[in-house]
């Protein structure tokens, strides 16, 4: 506020859609699986952290369950189409409606916790989800899992034997928790949830009615991540408990917003172009057999963030600091 | 000094409102009304139950029992936004600014409640702001305001809401002498301009200077109701505040 917005150099406006252009071109001048496989899992990560970000980042309400939200959009798309044969782009929607009900119902028991208390309940409802999960093995196939058998190309299944069409349907899904992050940004409930993040005392008295709009940030938080979910078993083809509704899945969502930006449109892209090549470079490096070895670069790559750019590596960039909101 | 003209509607009505925290009565009975469009001081001694009064008001806390009627509503049952949205808005006598945003931005989210619209917002923002001096500091993060500002951001936040009821708790705290001065203005052209305000504060020059009524508290009791006069000459107020012995000996 106050100084009038400067003009971008002509270098920095044209920019995005010079990227965007090489984005859109990429699968069909690099033929390799490897890298768009890597580009997809950038997208998928970018917008789970997008997604995050909505209740996580811009109200400040940690959440440590998200993969809960994961595996209520991906396990109905995939029994559906296991036993219904119902197609992928239909099964989503009921992982929607499911993953928003309880976003609801969570939203209501556990908002009235702050800090610790409340990251600590949410850590809990991912873990309630995973073992409910494995609990019901009859329907949900417990620890093994559902695996999807791919039938050669269909688009009627969202089944391709190349990974060109996976790559723009998840950029899409990336376009999708970007637009409608931006819309929250310059909402009156982004100013709402940032005001919630900063003082919940002082927002109540502001007129914010509190549980009222966290917990619609929670449900379209939800819903985004949800979608997710569905593409990520039409794509993998396999989905079990501990890789969909795990802890670990949990928090790499929060730590791509975390280490590129909270409460920034465009950080948890940020952060996913650095922890998903980091995560395949420890993969390449030590191997399938020490898988844990990416866990602990996170938290090396975390640490450093923390420490010396605690608004995230989105500020490093130029005109980063300007993702933030002006006033 | 002639009586001020206020009419006589009453907007906030507290009747035998009692208010126990554990084993201590912060409230205890009291009954008052604020009428429509005057400046009532509320004072007392540390403790007597100001902020107390405040609270329920706005229904942080819930009365033991008793009734507040806001516009001849009971609002004993509304939360603190609901009381809010229905015209009446409090300051923090421990400012909590949001830090990370500006002083527009702090604004803006008050103003925001009456519009979505946000450029209506932000127009609105701006000339509050001038109104309350801050606006040197408009683009300025909270976290780095000097004490008096944020009293006076406390102040345009409030006032961002467009309360017909404004609860002002020790806005001028830290203020030297002129700025109080400038303070008192401004809450006086608010008056005029159809605001009923309800002030604790301790500085007496101030308060004796712009209530219309005022209230006294002690130990959660009210000990009197009057006039700045009548309670400048009050003998209870004067032994509340400086005691027995004082109260003889001055």
């Amino acid at each position: 506020m106050g100084t009038p917005p400067q003009e971008p150099s002509s270098g920095t406006r044209y920019a995005p859609w010079i990227l965007l252009v090489v984005i859109l071109a990429f699968p069909l001048l690099f033929p390799s699986r490897y890298f768009q496989r890597t580009l997809i899992n950038i997208f998928f990560f970018a917008a789970l952290g997008c997604a995050w970000n909505i209740i996580g980042g811009y109200a400040g309400q940690l959440s440590l369950g998200h993969a809960g939200f994961v595996a209520m959009g991906a396990y109905p798309t995939a029994l559906l189409l296991l036993f219904y044969n119902v197609p992928p782009w239909v099964g989503f929607l009921p992982g929607i409606v499911i993953a928003v009900g309880v976003a609801f119902l969570l939203g209501h028991l556990v908002f009235g916790l702050r800090g610790p208390y409340l990251a600590l309940s949410t850590l809990a409802f991912g873990e309630i989800v995973r073992i409910l999960l494995l609990h019901f093995r009859d329907q949900t196939g417990g620890s093994l899992g559902v695996t999807i058998p791919f039938k050669g190309t269909s688009l009627w299944k969202l089944q391709f034997a190349s990974e060109q069409p996976y790559y723009y349907i998840c950029l899409v899904l990336l376009g999708v928790c970007l637009y409608v992050t931006y819309r929250v940004h310059g909402s009156r409930m982004g100013y709402y949830l940032q005001a919630i993040k900063e003082n919940q005392d002082a927002a109540e008295n502001l007129g914010i009615n509190l549980a009222a709009c966290k917990v619609k940030a929670l449900m379209i938080s939800a819903a985004l991540t949800a979608i997710l979910g569905a593409f990520y078993v039409s794509y993998f083809y396999y989905i079990d408990p501990d890789s969909v509704a795990g802890s670990d899945l949990s928090i790499k969502i929060l730590l791509v917003a975390i280490i590129g930006g909270v409460g920034t449109v465009w950080g948890p892209v940020v952060g996913a172009c650095i922890l998903v090549p980091l995560t395949e470079i420890s993969n390449y490096l030590f191997g399938s057999g020490r898988a844990g070895a990416s866990l602990i670069i996170y938290a090396i790559i975390l640490m450093i963030v923390v420490l010396f750019s605690p608004r995230g590596l989105i500020t490093l960039l130029p005109g980063g600091a300007r993702s933030y909101r002006s006033e | 000094m002639a009586a001020k003209e206020t009419s006589d509607r009453e907007i906030l009505e507290f009747s035998q409102v009692t208010k126990v925290f554990g084993g201590l009565t912060a409230v205890d009975r009291v009954s008052f009304s604020v009428r429509k469009g005057e400046i009532l001081g509320l004072i007392g001694p540390n403790g007597a139950g100001k902020s107390t009064v405040v609270g329920l008001v706005m229904g942080v806390h819930k009365p033991n029992s008793g009734e507040i009627l806001f516009n001849g509503e009971n609002v004993v049952n509304l939360k603190p936004h609901q009381v809010v949205e229905r015209g009446i808005c409090r300051t923090f006598q421990v400012e909590k600014p949001l830090l990370n945003m500006t002083v527009t931005g702090n604004v803006l989210v008050g103003a925001l409640l009456r519009t979505p619209d946000r450029g209506e917002a932000l127009e609105r923002s701006r000339e509050i702001i001038e109104r309350v001096h801050l606006g040197r500091v408009g683009h300025v993060l909270a976290r780095n305001l000097t004490v008096q500002d944020r009293k006076r951001l406390e102040l345009a936040r409030s006032l961002a809401t467009q309360p017909s009821m404004l609860l002002l708790d020790e806005v001028m705290a830290g203020l030297t002498p002129r700025e109080i001065d400038q303070s008192l203005d401004l809450l006086r052209k608010l008056r005029d301009e159809g605001l009923t305000i309800l002030i604790i504060e301790h500085v007496m020059r101030a308060i004796m200077n712009i209530s219309d009524r005022i209230v006294v508290l002690d130990y959660g009791k009210k000990i009197a109701e009057g006039s700045p006069q009548d309670i400048a000459q009050n003998p209870a107020v004067v032994e509340a505040y400086l005691g027995k012995k004082g109260a003889r000996d001055g």
